[in-house]
């Protein structure tokens, strides 16, 4: 799906979130900034960014059939836009409480976050967002 | 449908939902296929005020509690609203770092159980569920509204879990009085309304808890399930952890009827509008859980004679077999059917209150509920 005119930062392979210089005019905020540094603890608010949120086949029939584009900046802001345009998600990825379901995985540009910053997890210079089903059951 | 189908029993398992349809003779059986599969579904119920209306509590490992309806005999099922579900920013806090001393909010787990209501509130439904919840809906599901007489009782923060967790897994209504109605809680014992939910008053009496210090506390008791004698709305007979139970009074009053049985623990009793004064119980060893004689059986109660009769010829079903507390239903006939589920997937059927029984030829998952919708009255 096409998205609105946010520019997209280049895909970076690895663990590294920066944008490329001066695509995005983050380059004040991120440059040098290591993963994993108090950016990952930065507060909602930050520039939002145009991201690809994907769902696997089983969540599908919940939600979108194939890829969505979302502006958020936060995994929570991400979900909070995922389920109001698809209502039958609301409570299938996070819990009354809000937090990500036990057997749910939130990866964010291949990272799994769900055991970790979980919801408050910021999405500054991510690209991409897969929701999978963990391995369980029997 | 099967040609001169009289009942069908619907089937709560670990992995899904079935309709099994009977024939008039109620000896051939039909099986449909399998809906919500892959999800454990604890029960499943058809609304006798709206003939071709079943609900079932969905519950998905993935996904959550759902409470999914169907308006064809289970043909198509859709979800509808589940209780406990605030939008977006009313979300509450598992902590509330704002408030550190409210108390915290646990998510909606396992749906238990779901009652039709009275045939004069044909909209009402209710719907028991994990942890220690109870909700009411008057437009079907559309809209579910807590019961915060128990949702937020006073005395919540002491009621413990049994093994399938913080359940509330009965629901009774007094055909009498639509203010009157009955709930079982594990571990917390059963309790009576008269004013239709806004007070509850614990009825335990006599009901011994093996596992506590206080051996007849007033609450604590963990009920497995408890039925209503369909002729007499005051007598109820109950399967407790602590053994088997009648009451004549309303719950006022237990009285221990299982110790001739010697180990008289097990989950799942029923009782059937067409055999009043009679309970059925499926006895458990209460170590193992499953059927300690080495074969399926069922012991009638027969609460004018006092007396207990086994229902199954001794071997004629070798085998342990577990049995859950929804495990067990009758139908609306004469005579009686019975209807036994087990947990490793066998569906035993008598058509005649216990003197036959069959075992429908059918390899289930493990069944978690029987229930039976009743053919329309003639």
């Amino acid at each position: 799906m096409e998205g609105g005119g946010e520019p997209e930062p280049p895909r970076r392979s690895g663990r590294a979130r920066l944008p490329a210089l001066g695509d995005s005019g983050f380059e004040d905020v991120l440059r040098g900034t290591p993963f994993g540094s108090p950016l990952r603890g930065q507060p909602h608010g930050s520039p939002k960014l145009m991201l690809d949120v994907h769902l696997d086949s089983w969540l599908r029939e919940f939600g979108p059939r194939g890829r969505e584009r979302i502006e958020a900046d936060s995994v929570e802001h991400l979900l909070d836009e995922l389920e109001a345009r698809y209502p039958r998600l609301r409570f299938k990825i996070r819990d009354e409480t809000g937090q990500i379901r036990r057997y749910v995985r939130v990866f964010v540009d291949g990272e799994d976050v769900s055991g970790t910053t979980g919801v408050s997890t910021p999405l500054v210079g991510v690209r991409a967002i897969d929701i999978l089903h963990s391995i369980a059951g029997g | 449908m099967a040609k001169g189908s009289t009942v069908r029993v619907l089937l709560g398992t670990r992995k899904g939902t079935y309709v099994v349809e009977g024939d008039a003779r109620r000896r051939s059986w039909k099986v449909g296929p399998v809906a919500h599969d892959g999800s454990d579904v604890f029960h499943v119920v058809a609304d006798p005020r709206h003939p071709g209306d079943l609900y079932a509590a969905v519950n998905n490992g993935f996904w959550g509690p759902m409470v999914q309806y169907s308006r064809n005999w289970g043909k198509k099922w859709k979800e509808i609203s589940t209780p406990l579900t605030p939008s977006g920013k009313d979300r509450q806090p598992a902590f509330n770092e704002e408030d550190p001393t409210a108390p915290v909010r646990r998510p909606l787990n396992n749906l238990w159980h779901i009652e039709p209501g009275l045939p004069s509130e044909p909209d009402t439904l209710y719907l028991g569920a994990d942890p220690h919840l109870l909700f009411r809906t008057t437009d079907r599901g559309t809209t579910w509204d807590p019961i915060e007489s128990i949702n937020n009782h006073p005395d919540k923060k002491n009621w413990a879990p049994g093994a399938g967790g913080h359940c509330l897994h009965t629901i009774l209504l007094d055909p009498r009085d639509p203010h009157r109605m009955y709930i079982g809680l594990s571990a917390v014992g059963t309790f009576r309304t008269e004013d239709g939910g806004t007070s509850w008053i614990p009825r335990n009496k006599g009901v011994l808890t093996p596992f506590l210090p206080n051996k007849h506390p007033e609450t604590g008791q963990c009920v497995h399930h408890v039925v209503m004698d369909a002729a007499n709305p005051d007598t109820f007979y109950r399967q407790d952890h602590g053994g088997m139970y009648v009451s004549h009074d309303r719950m006022d009053r237990w009285v221990r009827i299982g110790k001739p049985l010697g180990d008289d623990f097990g989950f799942g009793v029923a009782s059937a509008p067409t055999a009043p004064g009679r309970a059925y119980f499926v006895r458990l060893n209460g170590m193992a859980r499953v059927t300690g004689e080495g074969h399926f059986q069922v012991h009638e109660w027969n609460d004018e004679r006092r007396a207990w009769r086994k229902l199954v010829r001794p071997g004629a079903f070798p085998g342990h077999f577990g049995v859950q507390r929804e495990g067990i239903t009758t139908d609306n006939l004469d005579p009686a059917g019975i209807y036994v589920g087990t947990t490793t997937g066998q569906l035993f059927v008598s058509p005649d209150a216990g003197r036959r029984w069959q075992l429908v030829p059918y390899q289930f998952p493990g069944i978690h509920s029987v229930s039976v919708a009743n053919p329309p009255a003639a």
